[in-house]
């Protein structure tokens, strides 16, 4: 029985595969949009297109073996649940809305104070909190560099790039009023340890490195964006990649990997989802950070929307925007917590691994987790998904009538000799 | 805002909307099926037509999507909800398989006759087996089923579904905060 059972629960598992192509991408891909030229937005459409067939294949494939052919063509269940699943909740194009805020009761005597509001956010706020931003800006990304270029190679110099990178963070969550509290242990630094978090904005890369500073991997984004991942952030060990680019991906997977065993000055943050979510629901954690052979420390950050939604919902809106936002809002309160470090257990996969470690962020910044590839969001599948979906089972149901015809009587025999 | 969603719905029909579906959904649940239910009725005329659940993207790339709609299409949210029962985690493995059972039963006979298979199989395998190769699966499986009237009754359906934790058939309902 047990032996029977097993396929199907790893065909439960292979809605997750996607993560053996589209390893390791983490940040939005959000300034991609603006540089992606429809070639190569077809060519990841595709390879995505191509993800979701493989997984179909095994499906359909683990499912088959199990059972006689009799019970896989009347054994419709994942095909109902699924549909019915979409009746109940479209959750996929809900992990990517952004939250309306709440309407004001209003009544004459609350206007006035509204409109007060506004006035004070956006023409008093707003331009102290940027002056403040980039005066901050402009001086400790000088004495980085300075600290860069003078200081000698040793200790002390990293503890004090170490702390400017903190300082920065420090005035840029700042300059939105920002409320944030931690819980559990501060991370330490240290070799063998990775840190992973859910994702809702490049904002959280900001938010935890107030608190320690971390390197991420991160989508390399144009515009002044990119300026700063060039001449700042690269000074740390942050690990940039091109989603578009499937070299890239082995090429980072390598580079993260030796980061992880050799080097533990700055902690390394990833994404595992890739994408940005809406803090209300959890998208597909890939395995990538869960294939390193270490600890895996779950952060989990859960904002709250009282004020502002801190999702960047990068296809609608450029980073500069979500700032603009974020900045001309009263506050962003946030919580953050960090959790127990995390090992792989004897016998279990990458991909169980990375579901455990989601189960456990999610519970925490109380987020659902769907079963999608974040990836989805920058490529609509596409109608004939379902003819291929419809193609593989075929294919497979194909596969077991030739089997049958070789040996028609035997297998007929010893099903019925099972039951 | 800020009234939550308990105005739509009085307690007494979601007493009575609670019996209707052997209280396979507790009244929250019930409460938040019917906010979706209204969503997904567009033209407010109480039930959800098919185009309206076609729109749907996640469920119109399902293979099964055309016979799904004709179960759930067109009837009312008291009915809407007793068939989603079957969807329920509280639902027995019999309530479950019955549905399974009913939605390969096309022609509602009580038998799954050649011709209900044919149409279920054929949605799910699309242009990908020939005429051919369909009649020769189909007498394969008739054959397996050990049935000589060539149709499965209720039993024998659920003579393959002998095993635990076979399969699953429970569909998690979204919490209100997310409403």
């Amino acid at each position: 029985m047990g032996k029977e059972s097993k396929p199907r629960k790893a065909s439960m598992m292979i809605m997750r595969t996607g993560s053996n192509r589209l390893n390791m991408s983490s940040d939005d891909l959000g300034g991609l949009g603006l540089d992606f030229n429809n070639t190569s937005q077809n060519k990841v459409a595709d390879e995505i297109d191509e993800t979701l067939r493989k997984e179909e294949k095994i499906r359909v494939s683990g499912n088959a073996c199990a059972h006689g052919l009799l019970r896989d063509v009347l054994d419709i269940s994942s095909t109902l649940e699924e549909g019915a699943a979409a009746i109940v909740d479209d959750s996929f194009t809900r992990c990517f809305n952004k939250a309306s805020l709440g309407n004001w009761n209003f009544n004459a005597y609350l206007l006035p104070f509204w409109v007060l509001g506004v006035l004070l956010r956006y023409f008093v706020l707003f331009p102290l909190r940027l002056a403040w931003l980039l005066a901050s800006f402009v001086v400790l990304n000088i004495l980085f560099a300075l600290s860069r270029l003078i200081m000698p190679k040793g200790a002390l110099k990293l503890r004090v790039e170490r702390k400017l990178v903190q300082l920065i963070a420090v005035c840029w969550v700042a300059s939105w009023s920002a409320v944030i509290i931690c819980h559990g242990p501060k991370p330490t630094p240290s070799k063998g340890r990775v840190w992973v978090s859910n994702h809702t904005s490049m904002i959280d890369w900001i938010v935890l490195s107030q608190v320690t500073p971390f390197a991420a991997v991160m989508q390399k984004h144009p515009g002044w964006l990119g300026l700063v991942q060039t001449f700042i952030m690269d000074g740390f060990g942050c690990i940039y990649f091109n989603r578009k680019s499937a070299k890239d991906r082995d090429k980072v997977a390598r580079t993260i990997k030796e980061y992880v065993k050799n080097d533990g000055s700055f902690p390394l943050l990833i994404f595992p989802e890739g994408t940005c979510v809406n803090n209300q629901y959890s998208t597909m954690f890939k395995k990538g950070a869960f294939d390193l052979d270490c600890a895996v420390c779950p952060i989990a950050v859960k904002y709250n929307k009282i004020f502002v939604d801190a999702f960047w919902s990068s296809r609608q809106q450029s980073f500069t925007m979500h700032l603009f936002e974020l900045m001309t809002s009263w506050a962003v309160v946030a919580d953050v917590y960090f959790l127990e470090p995390q090992y792989r257990r004897e016998g279990e996969t990458s991909i169980e691994f990375a579901s455990r470690v989601q189960a456990m962020i999610a519970r925490k910044a109380r987020l659902k987790v769907v079963p999608w590839n974040g990836m989805l969001k920058y490529f609509k599948p596409s109608p004939k998904l379902c003819e291929q979906k419809r193609e593989i089972f075929g294919s497979a149901i194909k596969k077991r009538l030739k089997e049958d015809k070789d040996f028609p009587r035997e297998a007929v025999e010893t099903r019925e000799g099972k039951t | 805002m800020g009234q939550g969603l308990s105005f739509d719905l009085t307690q007494d029909e979601l007493e009575d909307l609670q019996r209707g579906c052997s209280s396979k959904f507790s009244q929250t649940e019930i409460q938040i099926l019917y906010k979706r239910f209204l969503k997904l009725d567009n033209q407010k005329r109480g039930f959800i037509s098919g185009e309206e659940l076609l729109a749907i993207p996640e469920f119109s790339l399902n293979p099964l999507a055309q016979r799904l709609v004709s179960v759930f299409e067109n009837v009312n949210f008291k009915d809407f909800l007793q068939i989603l029962s079957a969807f329920s985690p509280k639902a027995t493995k019999e309530e479950k398989l019955r549905f399974m059972f009913n939605f390969h039963d096309v022609d509602g006979d009580g038998y799954i006759s050649r011709l209900d298979l044919e149409h279920v199989v054929r949605q799910r395998v699309g242009a990908s087996l020939d005429e051919s190769e369909m009649d020769r699966l189909l007498t394969r499986v008739l054959e397996e089923s050990g049935s000589k009237q060539e149709r499965l009754n209720f039993e024998t359906f659920c003579a393959c579904f002998l095993e635990e934790g076979d399969f699953s058939l429970d569909v998690d309902i979204p919490s209100d905060d997310e409403l």
